[in-house]
């Protein structure tokens, strides 16, 4: 450090203002910590990807997405989106939020500070803030929640026309009329489904065999054959190349297509931004998947926590929210740790797929011995009036106890279903809890009751498990 | 016996001739006491053999006590995995048993509890794969957990030793070269423990004239209801009374994270010789008891010492240790701290000695005793107040009636 260079102290630091970041700030704030909240975008930054750029708007255009197209399933003539009107609209919700959230940060005196951070010491950061200055800050304690970026593939690298980030898709303001999305993980499904509905063109090119590589197959076979009615065709085993006067040049094993795309969503992954915080002056090393080991509490070592996208478990903002208060609490030295039985993962496609728990095979993997037992999402009224009685209900339990394992479901409303099957799982509840539990007539989440009264008779017949197990 | 947790096998699936059948490797559990490694006693039954679940299969020794392994289901004994003398690490296979399918317990890695309940473990310090739940299907319940608060400290792992390389010592006609098993074994790495521990230890003669008259009137009060009295328990009644006056005595150091704890209950290990070797079976919430509940207490634990039928709830968590060396004798020792506790307190054989009593010679009971502290977390000023602190209740034992219970 430079003489004259006066540090500034801070009780409580926290980096990134995102749903990790700014619930962190809050919740030490309630505690009585003097904190400080450093973003890149200062207040701007408040509420990160998820709220800004990420989560929020993606659900807003995919609702608008899907109403256009059950208006049109309905026989409702409907006048096309418009995209320009819809980017208002994503505004204003984007700024209801984060003004809550700033209004909050305000209330609770956390201190926000814009700019990029460094780490120059184990105790010490230097923010270069937008007009150019250098501030440094001496801190007690700090809790690492910077998030992650898309990752950038070679040769498609952003530019805010024609090859975009998901970020980019969700800002664009008129739709083109033909859009390649390279990776078909949940965000590239979220927003193929949407863009297709609003009438684009769509090809989804996928370097594994299928759609969501990662889940199950039979949850994810409504969502293919969806997919395919609406007009998207899906590449498979397929490396993007580059892009070109309106083409996508796709290479499947030896075979090259040219995909007619004037937009390249390019939605392959995330990496975490640990790579230019100058960690190793703070005395952290991340992990080679770039996120940071942490202890059950969430610190890395004494005075340092890490938390959201950059530690390790799934990049998903209500992991982030609940790791939040427990770094807190760590950092002002009580017991705790993070020890959610299950995180529960939704893919906003259409229908909807939301898994949380074990499946079968993460059961036996685990060595546990699992019933699964599965209804069709066809037999239930509430999704046959929804116009939508596609998918799924997966219910793992353990055979003998009948305790909840897991819940998996591909169809309308999964995502909120999916509550239900954690609170199972977090309570430890069984089949015949879930069973003897009254739902409501007529709603999807009966499926989910259904579900758990198949697995109580089968296994009151034990005659029928048992041969079900040796198979 | 020692209750146990059947949490290390490992179940396999196999089809035989068309039943279903399992196999299920058992490993040893670990026993709780923080101790690596069981000696493999008796086999009580042979391969081949039907066992019912529960049906206790193999006895095997660790330094503590004498265990029993019941088997976890019904079924037939496949293989013996292991020789009588071995030594087996904890998670290594012990036997094998082949079941029927249907018969086979869930082998639960996964807890059973309410996030509510899980946090309350880990504010309390309890590893809840540990426990075994009071609610349907083993579900473990707040009050599991409150249960379990009043369980075992754990005490530190071991670390491992340092491999030293030399020769290995073989049998010559002169020499005899005997391995060290068990206790003893278990003994020579606790004082290899000891050892790194900067101890420094206070002496002192402190008149217990008083202190043996208040232990005859009691004595006789005992014997009339038909116990028998010791001097210990007075003893660890006078140190309880010290420790509540100077706290930093009864805690436990994490050299590695810097860290004292500073304990609320008092556990005092009392250090016990038996035939096999010395053993510290610990006297749990001496604060509350009072001169016969701690006789009691210690004429269980020394009977259960030597009997080697103490649980791992019996002999770990001790926040204190004292030792009696004047039982056998002893006029005054230098006792060895006990890792993670940070002190330790001797007291010898009580013996009529000629002191200066206002200035006059005069013939006392004088009681030896030497406090050992851990220098890292104490200074010989702590030390000197604690011992100052002993002496006075010692010498005046009617301080002990203005004691909160």
């Amino acid at each position: 450090m430079v003489v004259g260079e006066i540090a500034e102290a801070v009780d409580l630091l926290v980096v990134g203002a995102g749903p990790a970041g700014y619930t962190a700030a809050l919740h030490a704030a309630r505690r009585g910590r003097d904190v400080t909240l450093v973003d890149r975008d200062g207040t701007d930054g408040v509420g990160g990807v998820c709220l800004r750029v990420g989560c929020i708007p993606s659900k807003a255009l995919i609702e608008l997405a899907d109403l256009g197209a059950r208006a049109a399933a309905a026989g409702l003539g409907l006048a096309a989106p418009d995209l320009g009107a819809f980017q208002a609209r994503k505004r204003a919700i984007v700024a209801e939020l984060t003004d809550g959230i700033r209004s909050m940060l305000g209330g609770a005196d956390v201190r926000v500070l814009g700019g990029e951070l460094r780490f120059t010491r184990p105790d010490q950061a230097v923010v270069r803030t937008p007009d150019g200055r250098a501030a440094f800050v001496e801190f007690r304690d700090v809790v690492l929640a910077t998030g992650s970026r898309p990752t950038v593939l070679p040769g498609l690298v952003p530019d805010g026309q024609r090859v975009l980030d998901s970020t980019g898709a969700l800002d664009l303001a008129e739709l083109p009329a033909a859009v390649a999305v390279v990776g078909a993980g949940y965000i590239g499904v979220e927003l193929g489904t949407a863009l297709a509905k609003l009438g684009a063109a769509v090809t989804l090119v996928e370097a594994a065999g299928r759609v969501l590589p990662e889940i199950d197959a039979a949850l994810v076979r409504p969502v293919a054959r969806r997919l395919a009615q609406l007009g998207v065709a899906v590449l498979t085993g397929a490396a993007a190349g580059e892009h070109r006067d309106g083409l996508l040049h796709v290479r499947q094993g030896e075979q090259e297509t040219a995909v007619k795309a004037d937009v390249v969503i390019v939605a392959a992954g995330r990496v975490p931004n640990t790579d230019q915080l100058g960690l190793d002056r703070l005395g952290v090393t991340p992990g080679p998947d770039g996120r940071i080991p942490v202890a059950p509490d969430r610190t890395v070592r004494p005075h340092v926590a890490a938390i959201g996208d950059v530690s390790p478990g799934p990049a998903l903002a209500h992991k982030g929210y609940a790791e939040a208060p427990v770094a807190v609490d760590a950092l002002c030295g009580e017991r705790v740790a993070f020890q959610p039985a299950a995180v529960p993962a939704v893919v906003f496609g259409d229908p909807e797929i939301a898994t949380v728990g074990l499946t079968a095979a993460a059961a036996r993997a685990e060595g546990l011995d699992p019933v699964v037992t599965t209804v069709p999402m066809a037999a239930n009224g509430r999704a046959l009036t929804l116009g939508a009685p596609h998918g799924t209900v997966q219910l793992v339990t353990e055979a003998g106890t009948g305790v909840v394992l897991g819940l998996h479901v591909a169809g309308p409303h999964a995502s909120e279903l999916v509550a239900a099957g954690t609170v199972a799982i977090e309570m430890g509840a069984t089949a015949l809890d879930l069973a003897d539990t009254i739902h409501v007539h007529p709603t999807v989440s009966e499926q989910v009751q259904e579900a758990a009264k198949v697995a109580v008779r089968r296994a009151q017949a034990p005659r029928d498990s048992a041969t079900r197990r040796i198979q | 016996m020692a209750p146990l947790t059947l949490n290390v096998c490992n179940v396999t699936f196999l089809t035989c001739r068309g039943l279903a059948v399992a196999e299920i490797v058992f490993r040893l559990p670990d026993v709780g006491e923080g101790l690596a490694e069981a000696e493999v006693v008796e086999w009580l039954v042979s391969p081949g053999a039907a066992v019912r679940a529960d049906q206790p299969v193999v006895t095997v020794e660790t330094a503590k006590a004498q265990v029993e392994l019941p088997a976890p289901a019904d079924g037939t004994i496949r293989e013996l995995a292991r020789a009588v003398g071995d030594m087996v690490p904890v998670g290594e296979p012990l036997f094998v048993l082949e079941t029927a399918a249907a018969t086979v317990p869930a082998t639960r890695n996964r807890v059973l509890a309410a996030p509510s309940t899980r946090r309350l473990a880990v504010e309390h310090g309890v590893d809840l794969t540990t426990l075994t739940g009071s609610g349907p299907n083993g579900r473990i319940v707040p009050d599991d957990v409150m249960a379990a608060v009043a369980a075992p400290l754990k005490p530190e792992p071991e670390p491992e030793p340092e491999p030293v390389v030399q020769q290995a010592p073989v049998d010559t006609p002169d020499t005899e070269v005997r391995p060290l098993r068990g206790l003893r074994r278990q003994t020579a790495k606790a004082m290899t423990a000891a050892l790194a521990v900067p101890h420094i230890t206070e002496f002192r003669e402190v008149d217990a004239t008083e202190l043996e008259r208040a232990h005859a009137l009691l004595r006789g009060d005992a014997a009339a209801r038909g116990a028998r009295l010791t001097l210990l328990p007075l003893l660890v009644r006078v140190l309880v009374a010290a420790l509540r006056r100077h706290p930093e005595l009864n805690a436990t150091f994490d050299p590695d994270r810097a860290e004292l704890t500073v304990h609320r209950r008092l556990h005092v290990g009392i250090a016990t010789a038996t035939r096999d070797g010395l053993v510290v079976p610990v006297l749990r919430d001496a604060g509350p008891r009072g001169v016969p509940g701690l006789g009691r207490e210690i004429a269980r634990l020394v009977e259960a010492a030597r009997e080697r039928t103490l649980t791992p709830r019996d002999t770990t968590g001790a926040t204190f240790t004292v030792s009696n060396f004047g039982s056998y004798g002893t006029w005054l020792g230098t006792p060895l701290i006990s890792p993670p506790q940070v002190a330790i307190a001797g007291f010898g054989r009580v013996r009529d000695a000629v002191v200066p009593v206002d200035g006059a010679p005069a013939v006392r009971r004088v009681l030896p005793l030497a406090v050992a502290a851990d220098h890292r977390v104490l200074d010989g000023a702590d030390l000197g107040a604690f011992v100052a602190t002993l002496e006075r209740l010692v010498t005046q034992p009617l301080l002990l009636l203005g004691e909160d219970g």
